[in-house]
């Protein structure tokens, strides 16, 4: 049984050696697909609303080109809008079909 | 990347500490094997932690205290400290080793209170015990060793004790007690106190009476633990109630100066504490309240070190528990020990029956300024006009006058008084009337039973165990457990804090070292 004095020192990792990898991302790439198959149409809709007011706002304060493949700030609007009008019918087509989205 | 990030905490101070796994792996290892560790105070989360590095067990953490806040207000109160002559001259060994002779060179403050254990027998066998007593352990010091112990004191602290504490196990059990207080009232000994438990004093006139003889002199130290049937059980091992409420209503009525004894743990009676403090406000003689919360040395063991009652506890619990009157402002540490050892306060009834401290009469600002040495110009100012005039009487006669021991009654310097609550440190109210009616013969009876009914003081004391044992405390503590030299035979005396932690310092304490079998008499 650890005794709760005993303590780690408060420090980064030891100086020399950088320690195992922590392929963090790779987890956080599951998390989200796992949370769209969940979620599916609710959360595409939800997060593209997120991207359109995000995006509204950035090119109100003069963000004409974003790191984005699709460049200038008004097509990646275009783009995100359209995924929210998608996930919006998804949304409709599952409530309506009661088939709802999750597989079981 | 800019170089290393900040670290996640604020180092309050260093210290050197112990290592308390390594204390509990092995407690009764000799002294010089334990280690003193480099260590420091730190700020984490609204608390102090203490953590020091030990070569066995790495980083150690525990809780040190609860308020940074009160922690470092308390340490602003410090005051020149007093010369000491060590039991062994030469001795520099490190702490605790040098211990084992006594008092060592790097001690920096002289013996306030001199503990003398009489006996290890009690007729209580409390769970939380730090000496461990109980009715089987019946070793009793022989009244010559005593007596040789208190003359080796007086010969070392230039013929003047300002306070005994007669201890043990329980001294109202000591088989020659009356000898003993006979023999003390011949020395230059301003104060005696007694430690009890109080079951005897609830029953045995013949011990009342005792005491009552001595009362200019003796002051009973009640162990008070609150009102709750529970913080009995948990600290006394019985619902022992009826005999404190006994024991409390007979030393008053005898006129005997008390001082209620509370210990406080987590969870148990720091609920209390409050109660206590009032209890106190309205009982006649007792002249004072001291708190000390649990600590781990002796019997002791379910304390949790990283969540703990502590002094800055108390402090902060006391405005809430006792509805706003009294807070942890009015009291300041105590300045000829470390500030983080004991704290105290003065509280005053004014004529209109209301209870205020002397720090908000006088205010910190001003307190602080005496402590630093502008006396007379002080004393003026606070004579003319800081003094309510409701509150004049009472300041004047049972503080200014008392205090100052060569006084020039028409001319009270109140600087002087302050400075004199560390030379009569820990003396409690008694001792204020032991100088008053030096100087105010005839008022004696008045001035008694004004004190009596009219001062409070209230104090903090928080020992420490190896989870919160630092050095310095241990260098200026001012506390002293008479002690026998093992190798030499003679008398000395250690720090409490070690003594009660320390095995070895623990098996040299007079009653155990000198002790013999209890012989029953007729007492
Ligand atoms: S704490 Fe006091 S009363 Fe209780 S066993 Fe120890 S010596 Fe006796
Ligand atoms: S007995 Fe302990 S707490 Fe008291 S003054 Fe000495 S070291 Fe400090
Ligand atoms: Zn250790
Ligand atoms: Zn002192």
């Amino acid at each position: 049984m650890s005794d709760p004095r005993l303590v780690e020192p408060d420090r980064g990792p030891a100086p020399g050696q950088p320690g195992p990898y922590d392929p963090l991302r790779l987890c956080i790439f599951a998390t989200v697909a796992l949370l769209g198959w969940v979620l599916g149409p609710l959360a595409l809709t939800f997060f593209a609303v997120l991207g359109v007011t995000g995006y509204l706002k950035a090119r109100r304060a003069g963000l004409l080109r974003s790191k984005c493949l699709l460049g200038d700030t008004r097509n990646v609007l275009a783009y995100l809008g359209l995924l929210a009008l998608l996930g919006l019918a998804g949304v409709v087509w599952a409530v309506t079909s009661g088939s709802y989205w999750f597989a079981w | 990347m800019s170089g290393m990030p900040l670290r996640g905490d604020r180092i309050h101070r260093y210290v050197n500490a112990f290592c308390p796994v390594c204390h509990e792996e092995r407690p009764d290892r000799p002294l010089e094997e334990v280690q003193r560790l480099s260590g420091w105070l730190v700020e984490r989360d609204d608390r102090i932690w203490l953590e020091r590095g030990c070569a066995t067990h790495g980083l150690v953490r525990t809780l040190y205290d609860e308020s940074p806040e009160i922690l470092r207000y308390l340490e602003q109160w410090t005051a020149p400290t007093k010369r000491h002559e060590p039991d062994v001259r030469g001795n520099f060994k490190p702490v605790p080793a040098a211990y084992a002779d006594g008092l060592p060179e790097m001690q920096t403050q002289h013996t306030c209170i001199l503990l003398e254990d009489l006996l290890d027998h009690c007729n209580l066998k409390c769970p939380t015990c730090f000496a461990e007593s109980s009715p089987a352990r019946a070793s009793v010091a022989p009244l010559e060793e005593v007596l040789a112990s208190v003359d080796t004191r007086l010969s070392r602290e230039n013929a003047r004790i300002d306070v005994l504490m007669l201890s043990g196990g329980e001294p109202t059990l000591y088989p020659y007690l009356a000898e003993l207080l006979d023999a003390v009232a011949e020395r230059p000994i301003v104060r005696v106190l007694v430690n009890t438990n109080g079951l005897r004093i609830a029953q045995d006139d013949d011990l009342l009476d005792l005491l009552t003889r001595h009362r200019e002199r003796v002051e009973v130290y009640l162990q008070y633990d609150g009102e709750s049937a529970g913080a009995s059980a948990y600290h006394r091992g019985a619902d022992i109630r009826r005999f404190k409420d006994r024991a409390i209503e007979r030393l008053s009525a005898s006129g005997i100066f008390t001082t209620l004894t509370m210990t406080a743990a987590l969870g148990v009676n720091d609920d209390e504490i409050g109660h206590v403090v009032k209890r106190a406000l309205t009982t006649p003689y007792v002249g004072g309240v001291t708190i000390q919360p649990v600590f781990g040395s002796g019997r002791t063991g379910a304390i949790d070190p990283l969540d703990r009652l502590t002094h800055t506890g108390v402090l902060a619990r006391l405005e809430q528990q006792t509805s706003g009157q009294v807070t942890w402002e009015d009291l300041t540490a105590l300045p000829c020990s470390h500030p983080h050892c004991c704290s105290v306060g003065y509280l005053l009834r004014d004529d209109s029956g209301t209870w205020q401290s002397l720090t908000t009469l006088i205010g910190h600002d001003r307190l602080k300024q005496w402590l630093d040495l502008e006396p007379d110009l002080l004393a003026n100012r606070i004579a003319d006009d800081v003094i309510p005039s409701a509150m004049k009487d009472v300041v004047k006669q049972s503080l200014l006058d008392l205090l100052s021991e060569q006084s020039s009654l028409s001319h009270p310097s109140m600087a002087s008084i302050w400075r004199d609550i560390c030379t009569s440190c820990d003396i409690g109210i008694g001792t204020l009337t032991a100088l008053a009616t030096g100087s105010l013969p005839g008022q004696r009876k008045k001035l008694r039973a004004m004190l009596g009914e009219r001062v409070l003081r209230v104090t903090v004391k928080p020992f420490m165990d190896m989870n919160t044992m630092i050095e310095e405390r241990l260098t200026q503590c001012c506390v002293h457990v008479a002690t026998v030299n093992g190798e030499t035979g003679d008398h000395q005396c250690a720090p409490f804090c070690a003594v009660q932690a320390w095995r070895p310092l623990g098996d040299s304490r007079i009653s155990t070292a000198t002790g013999l079998p209890l012989v029953e008499t007729s007492a």
